[in-house]
C-alpha cells in the first residue's frame, strides 16, 4: 500500500500554501495529525522509498508537494538510525525548502543534552532514547 | 538569489528571492479568494518576497529566518505598543503559541466598531497575494498579535 495522494487533509495543504518560512511549514506539519500518522504507520525505509518515488515524478500538484514535505517531516520525526546519512542521500532538489527543513529538524530533534549521573558501582544502567542520551558513570 | 540587506545597525539579514510559483499554486491561491471573502486582494500571487520581506524589506526579497526578525526589531529601534494605542503604519507580528513569529503585516486602519478594536492589516500570504484584511480574517492564528513602532 503506497501513500495516497487523495484525501490529504486541508490543514496540510494550507500549511504549505500559506507558509511564510520553512520554520512555519516545519512546525505546522510536525504538529499535524496526518504527519504524525505517517510517522507511526510507516517505517523509515518505506517513507524514504515513497519520498524518492515522488521525487522521480514531476511535482505538478499541490498534493504532491504537500505530501513530499509531509513525508520528509515524518521521516525527521522518526529519526531513523544514521538519519544524518539518510538525509544526505535524499534527492531534495525539487523541494525549495527541503534543506532548511532538514536543518531545522536535525537541530530540534537531535539530542542536545548529555546527562551525566553518578550511580553506585553495583548498578549498571545503559539508557538511550530518541531525545535523551544518558551516560552513566560508574564509581 | 540573495540581495544585500542590512538592519539600521549594519547587521546582515539573510534573505532570498524565490522565483518558484507553479501554476497549480497560483490556481490554489485563487480558490482561497472564495474562502476569505472580506479580504481586499491587491495583487496576483508573487513569489519573490514573503510577508516579512514586504514588511521589512520593501518587497525586494523574502526573509525566511525568523531569528533575524527579532534582530531587525532590535536594531531598527522598534518598540512594542499596546493594541489600544496602535496607529496606521505600525507593524503587526503574529506569534505562535510557542513564541515564533509566523506572520507580519502593517496596520492600515484602526477603526472602532462598538468599542471593539479591529485593526485592518496590509500583508502578504506566503508566496501568494498582497492583501488587506481585518486582523483575524487570514490563515494565521491571530490570538497573539503584537504591535511595534519605530519612534525615532
Amino acid at each position: 500500500m503506497s501513500i495516497s495522494l487523495e484525501n490529504i487533509p486541508k490543514s496540510v495543504l494550507e500549511s504549505y500554501l500559506f507558509s511564510n518560512t520553512p520554520m512555519y511549514l516545519y512546525k505546522h506539519l510536525l504538529s499535524d495529525t496526518y504527519v504524525q500518522e505517517l510517522a507511526s504507520k510507516f517505517d523509515a525505509e518505506r517513507l524514504i522509498t515513497e519520498f524518492n518515488d515522488l521525487m522521480d515524478t514531476e511535482l505538478d500538484s499541490l498534493e504532491k508537494v504537500a505530501i513530499s514535505y509531509s513525508i520528509l517531516i515524518a521521516l525527521l520525526k522518526k529519526q531513523p538510525v544514521s538519519f544524518k546519512e539518510v538525509f544526505k542521500k535524499l534527492n531534495t532538489t525539487k523541494l525549495e525548502w527541503a534543506a532548511e527543513i532538514i536543518a531545522i529538524g536535525m537541530k530540534q530533534l537531535t539530542p542536545t543534552n548529555t546527562l551525566i549521573i553518578n550511580v553506585p558501582g553495583q548498578y549498571r544502567i545503559n539508557s538511550e532514547n530518541s531525545t535523551t542520551t544518558s551516560l552513566i558513570n560508574r564509581k | 538569489m540573495e540581495i544585500a540587506l542590512e538592519t539600521r545597525c549594519r547587521n546582515k539579514i539573510p534573505n532570498y528571492q524565490s522565483n518558484e510559483l507553479a501554476i497549480f499554486e497560483s490556481n490554489q491561491f485563487d480558490i482561497y479568494k472564495r474562502k476569505y471573502i472580506l479580504v481586499n486582494y491587491r495583487t496576483a500571487a508573487i513569489p519573490f518576497y514573503n510577508c516579512h520581506g514586504m514588511t521589512f524589506a520593501s518587497r525586494r526579497t523574502g526573509i525566511h529566518d525568523i531569528n533575524f526578525l527579532r534582530k531587525i526589531l532590535e536594531d531598527d529601534g522598534y518598540i512594542e505598543v499596546s493594541s489600544n494605542e496602535i496607529k496606521e503604519g505600525d507593524v503587526a507580528l503574529y506569534y505562535s503559541r510557542s513564541g515564533d513569529i509566523e506572520h507580519s503585516g502593517i496596520v492600515v486602519e484602526t477603526p472602532k466598531h462598538g468599542g471593539i478594536f479591529i485593526p485592518r492589516i496590509y500583508s502578504k500570504w506566503g508566496k501568494g497575494f498582497e492583501v488587506v484584511h481585518s486582523i483575524a480574517e487570514c490563515p494565521y492564528d491571530a490570538t497573539n498579535v503584537k504591535y511595534y513602532r519605530i519612534i525615532r
